[in-house]
């Protein structure tokens, strides 16, 4: 009979009978998160296309991975297509949210509260493919629904347009926050703060102050700013008052880690990329020294070092700073000094500084980059932070009005947070370099320098900051942004062209 | 006057033949001989002539003039044997055969010792490559029949003894009496949608009527690698470290400068591998009666590796029983299998344990760090260098793995002669095994430092698969005058079925207790699958006057691996065989002889596609974490796009054969010359990744040509009473190329790091999986020269690779620029042709046979090479030394560094080398006692044999072996042939050896 031919799965459920009750969306809703642990985005491979392409990080080694941070990636290579494949795993998956959730028998507010993160995950991803790749198509609708041979690439400003739409309806339609068990989705903050982060990003100043005005006066939730900056990098403070959006991870084991599998590893291990020389075992990075020479050029009212230097670097210098009860000096993992650490410097030459944000030692008691297994971070990876949001409405204010009050309020709570004097006028530069020394490793230096128009001026043109891979000579007009994944390119050639450059 | 005759029949060496036939010529009357080979026949006319017939042996006649016992010796007819071919459902005469078939019988398996049976094949048929993957215990082969024709993993199908199964692995390689190895359209095409990749019948081995024999072979050899690479010790590490360090303007680390300790260090690859024991025996017990016949076999085989911590052992027993009675015939056969292989996975792999650090600490137990010991408080890559530092021989030897698998393999055949020449044949097959997949890594500190694992943990899965497989057939055959039709017609059905069940858990309360209840339950993966295909077929083999030969074939599938609309395929063949020699007009032409001419056509298919393929379902595993209390939450996501058009792959093939023995029948030639065109291939490329799904999904689309000339020369003379020698000699050669990818991207894979270095590039008008990437063209001598070459990759300085410039944008020439423009095909994993060459000779007792076999004309990347001079994380080649410097320029290792500004390890020229080698695989010298001897110890067969294996190898290659198999980075897909990352090393083994049949 013909009847054993007809054979279908009975491993899964088929896409086909989902999406029937509230525990179908929230499903859904989880679903929309993964990617943010996937290997190819915010455990690891993510950072290659964000800070390791920013003025502060001195990558060592050429490789496939990092190529990007000097120019050198093309369309075909690692970091250009696997994060972007991770960043449109989001965005497919919140389309599915958004298109079947409200369709769904079930509580009104739930439901309006789901798809609202659609929304939101939605925008997040294109607002990092918006400014990685700039020309990108729009998909709204799940895959099924569309005939992929339509598929166009967008113009960048209709994308911005649709980031906003999307971060509108999300903050209007996200709770403050959710319950305990849920901490950890998105809420209208996130989306508020994202918000007014893609006006700014726009220049749209006026519309950038008027959401971040609404955040600081506690439109969606209180947050504030932690006492101790430190706080903010550590797995015992995570979703802290001052997070707006953390990715989540746990260091939970041998398995392989992010994706899409029963207990996959959700810890991050992009502290291996990070880590000083010799407490990684992956290629690693230095930090150039224009970077502690910019922290170092000012000293907090007691006369000491900027606290935000010893969280963020790791250097050969026994300065020392009281900060919140503590004393805080150049430590890494182990607790040990520079010197400690690799006692055979050589003092009579350059000295290299390495990083020290994220890596958590302290409080975990890690020995090195990996312990507790390749995936062993388990730090929320903080993506928006309140002093950011303070940051960026002096900027907007600034923009609109120069240095206003309330501009110079704004800037001056993050710097009173860690001593620093208050600024009585700012300029441009003192925003752009105090958000160097609160945000360095927080995956927005590349961008800041990007919408600056600065990426040429302060990379390209300083090859010196790329030394320890392969300069930046590399560099052709248009590759301050990444090249369209190759396979993309050729799935819907001939509709779509690579961006300049490649 | 008629009278009664007898006597007895004996074969050459005087042992009674029974179950000869015997008749008087030109009348009905006649009989069998019996078991002890004795006849009778009554009321024979004197001067009759009396024919004694048997299979394998030449027609002798005895002429009846009055005496009443005749004894006859029936001499075996060499010539006879080799005339029946085995072909899909059933056998053909060879001057019937029409397609293009190559077999090998017992004598060229039994007398070695092969890991996996299919190794028995290597070298041995033109068209036939078979490599092994690496020399591990246990290691599988890759089987590519004229030609890689798909972009899948697909390797031929194998049918043993009716049963249609992957692999030939649970088969003992002693029980194998006949491979048949099916090559084109005309011999494929009754095996329909699966064919397209070659078909392999294996046919084991029955009894033998009237003989009743024990035979026991044994063998003992030992294994050694043949070529160690010379890997740094101690103090060449440091100082190849400490120059890259100084070079790169970075800080030395510790361990390699001021706290360098001659004490400590190790040399792990020394420490890796040993003298390795090999022990096959096998015991068979065999005979036949009238009616019946029977094999009982039992065969263990228990192999050492050559790297410590690797074993396999196989088990097998196979009972196989013939009865017939009348029209009625039985036969079955069946296999039991138990295989327990323990690979070691670690040898040999990326990073490495570095050469400063003792494999044991001072307690004597496997260490990957001496800072305890050694009283330092460091970090310890601060201290010893940036490196994963993994004591892989302690990971190997503290962690437990074993793979079980118990495999039931048999087929019952029934048949019925309904009346003269129509038979119809019920055939059962099934396969069963039971897998078992066990590893254990224990709470050790060696294994926590070096690798991804925090903690203990289990990770064990059992598969259950069953395989039942009914065929009807119906036949007829049958001889009119001059006519001969050989007509079959069936109707088949295999149903596949696979359940699985596995579990992790980690953190076990101590390392003694290994069951997965004792440690926290992690996941439990698990899996369904059933798959079927029905199918009919027939087969018209027509023959006119043994000179014209015409074969149409014709097999309709249907699969379940495929959407409705699309399940049906239908493959059809047609050939013709011109048997010259028997034309009139050449009847008295001898210098050539049996000559005969095929041509043939015909579509068959590959089913490459795995089940449910067509399927869309959603990924029950988007997980995410949640809540102040961190929480795992399910989630629900679609993670695969599927393409439910998919259906079978089609090759067309076009076959021309030319066979003729000379020298008087000693030496007889086969050639052959095909086209081979497969279309609608499986390309898999991923959807547009903006579908949010990245797998790769797989749509027909793809083409490939390949094309290829076979030669086989088979020479055998007896010189003397005393002296006899033969000799085979096979050749041949393949050009592939692929014609089409769709609209698919050229398909890039080969990478030999975890780095991910593509090294292969699939397009079209190449040939699949070529390395794809920059020449070499000499190291920098000055960092000017260096910045002129405008590297866009890297930025070279003196001492660094030069890369070639050989073209801008848009192919046009040399541009300044060393960019992805100046990427290029270098290399060919694929040999422009294969050889073997077998030689033996009988001389009283003693017998040699010499075995050869060779490639020539392929590339292969020597991945290690990457390790060796390029890759920090482990060690280096003692060679890195030789590295270049303002000192030292005559050579071609770029200079030491480990941040690479130069990019000195993209895939280049640098790792390719010649892979051509040529071998002795096999040599044998064997001694039997003489008969004189044997009858006073009642003993049939006494032999004593030494043998080698691989024991010459001559080649340029500076790997371990030439024989590298598929690189396991890619899955051992096709795209990764000839990418060697330091695969398990090919032995030499000399072997002793004893054969004895009561």
């Amino acid at each position: 009979s013909d009847d054993i031919l007809n054979q279908t799965n009975p491993n899964s459920i088929t896409p086909a009978s989902f999406w029937q009750n509230a525990d179908d969306a929230n499903r859904g809703a989880f679903g929309m998160y993964t990617p943010f642990t996937n290997i190819w985005y915010y455990t690891r491979f993510e950072i290659f296309t964000s800070d390791y392409r920013d003025d502060v990080i001195n990558g060592f080694n050429t490789s496939e991975r990092t190529a990007v941070g000097y120019f050198s990636g093309t369309a075909d290579s690692n970091a250009t297509f696997w994060v972007w494949q991770a960043m449109f795993q989001g965005v497919a998956r919140a389309n599915e949210v958004i298109f079947n959730v409200p369709n769904i028998d079930m509580d009104a507010t739930l439901r309006d509260n789901i798809v609202g993160e659609g929304h939101f995950v939605r925008a997040f991803n294109y607002f990092n493919l918006l400014n990685n790749w700039r020309n990108i198509p729009i998909i709204t609708l799940p895959t099924s629904e569309y005939d992929l041979n339509e598929v166009m690439q967008a113009p960048p400003e209709d994308v911005w347009a649709q980031i906003e739409l999307d971060l509108q309806t999300a903050r209007d339609l996200l709770p403050n926050s959710w319950s305990a068990e849920f901490t950890g989705r998105a809420t209208a903050g996130a989306a508020a703060g994202l918000l007014g982060k893609t006006y700014l990003y726009q220049g749209k100043w006026a519309e950038a102050k008027a959401v971040f005005s609404e955040i600081m006066a506690g439109t969606y939730g209180s947050y504030q700013l932690m006492d101790d900056y430190a706080a903010n990098f550590t797995e015992e403070f995570e979703n802290n008052a001052e997070s707006l959006f953390e990715i989540q991870l746990v260091n939970d084991g041998n398995g392989g880690w992010g994706g899409d599998g029963p207990g996959r590893g959700k810890g991050s291990a992009y502290q291996a990329d990070l880590a000083p020389r010799g407490f990684t075992n992956q290629n690693g990075m230095r930090v150039n020294q224009w970077a502690y020479d910019l922290f170092t050029d000012e000293v907090t009212v007691n006369g000491e070092l900027d606290p935000r230097i010893y969280t963020t670097l790791f250097a050969n210098s026994d300065e020392t700073t009281e900060y919140q009860g503590k004393t805080l000096a150049f430590k890494t993992f182990t607790d040990k000094t520079f010197l400690e650490a690799y006692p055979d410097t050589d003092l009579d030459k350059p000295i290299p500084i390495y990083a020290n944000k994220w890596m958590d030692w302290e409080f975990t008691g890690r020995v090195e980059s990996r312990d507790g297994g390749w995936h062993g971070g388990g730090n929320n990876l903080r993506l928006l932070r309140y002093s950011d949001i303070l940051l960026m409405f002096a900027e907007a204010e600034f923009m609109l009005n120069g240095s206003t009050p309330a501009a110079l309020d704004a800037i001056n709570q993050v710097r009173a947070r860690v001593d620093m004097p208050a600024f009585t006028s700012i300029t441009m530069q003192d925003i752009e370099d105090e958000r160097v020394k609160e945000l360095t490793f927080e995956r927005t230096r590349y961008y800041d320098l990007l919408r600056w128009g600065k990426v040429v001026e302060r990379i390209v043109n300083n090859p010196d900051l790329k030394s320890e891979s392969a300069g930046t000579g590399a560099y052709k007009p248009g590759r301050e942004y990444i090249a369209i994944p190759q396979n993309d390119i050729d799935r819907n050639f001939p509709r779509w062209t690579q961006n300049e450059g490649y | 006057q008629a009278q009664s005759v007898s006597g007895t029949v004996y074969d050459n060496s005087g042992s009674p033949l029974p179950g000869v036939n015997v008749i008087v010529k030109g009348t009905s009357s006649g009989t069998q001989t019996d078991f002890d080979g004795n006849y009778t026949i009554n009321n024979v006319d004197s001067g009759a002539v009396l024919e004694f017939s048997y299979i394998g042996f030449k027609t002798t006649e005895a002429t009846f003039s009055g005496s009443s016992v005749i004894n006859v010796t029936m001499e075996e007819d060499t010539q006879a044997l080799d005339e029946v071919v085995v072909i899909g459902y059933g056998t053909q005469k060879k001057s019937d055969v029409t397609g293009a078939v190559a077999s090998i019988d017992s004598k060229a398996i039994e007398k070695f010792t092969f890991t996996d049976a299919s190794q028995a094949l290597q070298g041995q048929l033109a068209g036939v490559s078979v490599q092994s993957a690496g020399g591990a215990p246990g290691a599988g082969t890759d089987i590519v029949i004229r030609g890689i024709g798909t972009f899948s993993n697909n390797g031929p199908l194998f049918v043993i003894d009716g049963v249609i199964t992957n692999n030939m692995s649970s088969v003992s390689p002693q029980d194998i009496a006949n491979v048949s190895v099916l090559k084109d359209a005309s011999a494929l095409a009754i095996y329909g949608s699966r064919a397209a990749n070659g078909v392999v019948i294996v046919t084991t081995k029955k009894g033998t009527r009237g003989k009743l024999s024990i035979d026991f072979n044994t063998s003992y050899g030992v294994a050694s690698v043949i070529r160690e690479l010379d890997w740094a010790n101690n103090r060449q590490y440091a100082d190849i470290v400490n120059r890259a360090n100084d070079n790169d303007g970075n800080a030395r680390f510790p361990a390699n400068d001021t706290q360098f300790d001659p004490n400590f260090g190790s040399n792990l690859y020394a420490e890796s591998v040993q003298t390795a024991g090999v022990h096959d025996s096998n015991l068979r017990l065999s005979g036949g009666g009238e009616n019946t016949l029977f094999s009982l076999s039992l065969s263990h085989y228990d192999q050492e590796g050559v790297i410590k911590f690797s074993d396999f052992e196989r088990y097998t027993v196979r009972a196989n029983a013939g009865f017939t009675k009348g029209r009625f015939d039985l036969q079955s056969t069946i296999g039991l299998t138990r295989t327990v292989n323990n690979p070691n996975p670690y040898f040999n792999r990326e990073r490495n344990l570095l050469p400063t650090i003792n494999l044991r600490n001072s307690a004597g137990q496997f260490s990957a760090s001496d800072l305890e010991d050694r009283g330092i408080d460091a970090a310890l890559g601060a201290f010893y260098g940036p490196g994963t530092i993994v004591n892989e021989l302690g990971l190997a030897a503290l962690e437990d793995r074993t793979i079980t698998r118990n495999t039931i393999l048999g087929n019952i055949a029934a048949s019925y002669e309904i009346f003269n020449g129509l038979t119809y044949k019920l055939s059962l097959g099934l396969e069963s095994y039971a897998n078992n997949n066990f590893r254990f890594s224990p709470a050790e500190q060696v294994i926590f430092d070096g690798s991804n694992r925090a903690f203990s943990e289990l990770s064990e899965t059992n598969e259950n698969f069953l395989s039942t497989l009914v065929e009807h057939t119906l036949n007829y055959n049958r001889t009119f005058g001059k006519h001969t039709v050989d007509v079959l017609g069936g109707f088949t059905e295999q149903i596949n079925d696979v359940r699985r069940l596995g579990v992790n858990a980690i953190n076990f309360p101590s390392n003694d207790i290994r069951v997965a209840s004792a440690g926290e339950v992690q996941n439990t993966p698990a899996f369904q699958g059933t798959d079927a295909i029905q199918s009919y077929f027939g087969r018209v083999n027509y023959t006119f006057d043994d000179r014209y030969v015409l074969t149409g074939t014709l097999r309709r599938d249907g699969s379940s691996l495929f959407k409705e609309e699309l399940r049906w395929g239908t493959f059809p063949s047609a050939a013709v065989a011109w048997n010259i020699s028997n034309e009139p007009f050449l009847q008295d032409f001898d210098a050539l002889t049996n000559i005969k001419f095929r041509v043939g056509y015909g579509e068959i298919g590959s089913n490459n596609v795995g089940r449910y393929a067509t399927d869309p379902v959603l990924n029950l595993f988007s997980e995410y974490i949640l809540g102040d209390n961190q929480t795992r939450v399910q989630g629900y996501s679609i993670t695969n796009s599927v393409n439910p058009n998919l259906t079978w792959e089609t090759t067309k093939t076009t076959n021309y054969g030319l066979e003729f023995n000379t020298l008087n029948n000693r030496l007889g030639i086969t050639m052959e010359y095909f086209v081979k065109d497969t279309e609608d291939i499986l390309v898999s490329t991923p959807l547009s990744f903006i579908t949010g799904t990245g797998n790769p999904v797989p749509a027909n689309r793809g083409s490939i040509t390949n094309s290829g000339f076979e030669f086989l020369a088979n020479y055998r003379d007896q010189i003397t009473d005393d002296l006899s020698v033969s000799a085979t000699f096979n050749f041949s050669t393949v050009k592939n190329e692929v014609t089409s990818i769709g609209d698919g991207s050229p398909i890039r894979s080969g990478s030999f790091t975890s780095n991910t270095i593509f090294s292969t590039r699939t397009d079209v008008g190449q040939p699949i999986g070529s390395f794809y990437g920059y020449i070499v063209d000499g190291i920098y001598q000055s960092d000017a020269e260096a910045t002129a070459a405008n590297d866009q990759p890297g930025n070279p300085r003196a001492g660094d690779l030069r890369f070639k410039d050989i073209a801008g944008p848009d192919g046009s020439g040399p541009d300044g620029i060393i960019d992805e423009n100046d990427e290029t095909y270098i290399g060919n994993p694929a040999p422009d042709f294969e050889y073997g060459l077998n030689l033996s000779a009988e001389y009283k007792n003693w017998d040699v046979s010499l075995f050869f076999n060779g490639v020539a004309g392929n590339e292969i990347l020597n991945g290690t090479k990457y390790r060796g001079y390029f890759d920090f994380n482990g060690n280096y080649f003692a060679d890195a030394l030789n590295a270049w410097t303002p000192s030292n320029t005559n050579t071609n290792i770029p200079r030491n560094t480990q941040s690479d500004p130069g990019f000195n390890r993209r895939m280049s020229t640098f790792y390719l080398e010649d892979g051509s080698y040529f071998r002795l695989r096999n040599a044998q010298v064997g001694y039997s006692i003489p008969d004189t001897i044997l009858d006073k110890i009642k003993l049939a067969k006494l032999r004593l044999y030494v043998s080698a294996i691989n024991l010459f190898t001559i080649t340029d290659y500076e790997g371990y072996y030439p024989e590298v198999g598929r690189n396991g980075r890619g899955g051992r897909g096709v795209f990764t042939r000839g990418v060697d990352e330091g695969s398990y090393p090919t032995p030499r083994t000399l072997q002793l050896g004893v054969q004895v049949s009561f």
